[in-house]
């Protein structure tokens, strides 16, 4: 059984949301880096709303979220749009059949995420390309794993309050 | 799960991720121009991101009237530094020399290329999770940029248009790996190509690579593009930190220092034309 939301509020709260990722993460100057340590808050998200809103949702958002975040990174191809649609979808289904709503499973799919997400980052345009790989790998992506996986947390925290907010009974 | 899997939903989400790939593939095939998900995307955001960009200047330019006091006192210190280094300097007259000599040659050369063509940018965007420092300008096919144009500032060469959009294009800096450019040192004429590296991107320098044992280049001097393919002759890349040896080959590389300081820049030039503009393969051959 689920609990069903007012999708339109949550579009509209979602939308709102993404727009502010958006120009915090692409901001001219770099708001969030610490050293190499860079956060993806396009992860966290896509994982707080998949968590509770589903894999269709979940999946949605990751490729609009996905989208946005092409249209204004360095990568040339959908990387952004495939991977968070993916994370999305996994992260949904995971929490919708396997996993129980606490803490720790929270974590698991907040570290998980981020990790997916800086492995294919890494899989993609550094293991072929570049002489360095195994420095990217260990220098930039291990920390920024944990950085993500750390705002991931705080996405979730977010949504578990908006999305007590937004229900209003159950499927 | 496995009736999720059957469901609509799901058909729906793998068709539409299923357009997506197809639509990228097709562009990067084509080449030349962006996404047609991106241009959307892109042009929507790209308002957003002015205005974020504009916030950006004003907290700079608070930053700076915030700190004058302190930077007056500290600024007052290093003119008493530079003032000891200048005399050295004037002493060193062989130097003093050779110095004005590349800028009056830097100069000449900006003169001497009247047909460039230059349409002004702003930074907009800033992709933190690109290493190499790329980012997006306000500018795009409806301004007359086009594919691998180059992006200078006043101090030099920034890199060149690797994406165009509408109304917005994207820069691969001189850090990045993706970029190889012939290059020579402006004092003694030893050529190389540049090409960026990790960890020197991580200091925020690059690399001038295939240079002869022989060569006198030394630290200090400045590096310059040797023109052909997609940069005119004569932008100024930037200085030499160091000169090291390869780990692999016998020759050596200068690392670089750019001219442009590509943290902090936030309006540039994109060079839309000159005579004898190449395109990327001739870049390429300098490999």
């Amino acid at each position: 059984m689920r609990v069903k939301h007012k999708n339109y509020t949550v579009a509209v709260i979602n939308s709102i949301m993404l727009l502010i990722i958006c120009v915090v993460q692409y901001f001219p100057t770099p708001l969030l880096n610490i050293g190499f340590a860079v956060p993806v808050l396009a992860v966290g998200f896509v994982t707080a709303v998949a968590t509770f809103y589903g894999e269709v949702q979940g999946a949605f958002w990751g490729i609009i979220s996905g989208m946005l975040s092409d249209a204004l990174s360095s990568t040339h191809i959908c990387f952004n749009t495939i991977v968070l649609a993916l994370i999305g979808l996994t992260v949904g289904l995971l929490m919708t059949h396997m996993l129980n709503l606490n803490r720790l499973s929270l974590c698991i799919l907040s570290i998980g995420s981020a990790f997916v997400y800086f492995f294919a980052h890494w899989l993609i345009f550094y293991v072929f390309t570049d002489s360095e790989a195994l420095r990217y790998l260990t220098v930039h992506a291990a920390p920024s794993v944990i950085y993500t996986a750390l705002f991931g947390i705080v996405f979730i925290f977010i949504y578990s309050k908006i999305s007590k907010k937004t229900a209003i009974g159950l499927e | 799960m496995r009736f999720f899997f059957k469901s609509r939903q799901f058909k729906i989400i793998v068709a539409a991720l299923a357009a997506v790939i197809l639509l990228s593939i097709t562009t990067l095939i084509i080449k030349g121009f962006t996404t047609p998900q991106n241009n959307l995307f892109g042009s929507v955001i790209a308002p957003i991101q002015n205005a974020a960009a504009a916030v950006n200047n004003g907290i700079n330019n608070l930053k700076t009237r915030l700190s004058d006091n302190s930077k007056l006192l500290k600024e007052n210190e290093e003119l008493k530094k530079q003032i000891a280094l200048l005399t050295e300097d004037l002493l060193d007259y062989e130097d003093s020399v050779k110095e004005n000599e590349f800028y009056k040659n830097y100069l000449e050369i900006k003169d001497d290329h009247t047909d460039f063509r230059f349409e002004p940018a702003m930074k907009i965007a800033a992709d933190s999770t690109d290493i190499y420092g790329g980012f997006t300008i306000n500018k795009g096919t409806l301004n007359g940029i086009s594919l691998h144009d180059p992006v200078i500032t006043y101090d030099g060469l920034v890199g060149y248009i690797s994406e165009v959009g509408l109304s917005y294009s994207k820069v691969t800096t001189i850090l990045s790996p993706e970029l190889s450019v012939g290059a020579y040192d402006k004092r003694t004429r030893d050529v190389g190509a540049i090409c960026g590296q990790l960890s020197f991107a991580e200091k925020g320098q690059t690399r001038l690579f295939n240079i002869t044992r022989n060569c006198t280049i030394t630290v200090g001097d400045y590096i310059v593009t040797s023109g052909g393919g997609i940069f005119p002759e004569g932008l100024i890349i930037g200085s030499v930190e160091a000169v090291e040896q390869e780990d692999s080959t016998a020759s050596l590389y200068a690392v670089i220092t750019p001219a442009a300081e590509l943290d902090t820049i936030t309006d540039l030039m994109v060079i839309t034309y000159f005579s004898g503009q190449g395109n990327v393969s001739d870049m390429a051959e300098v490999n």
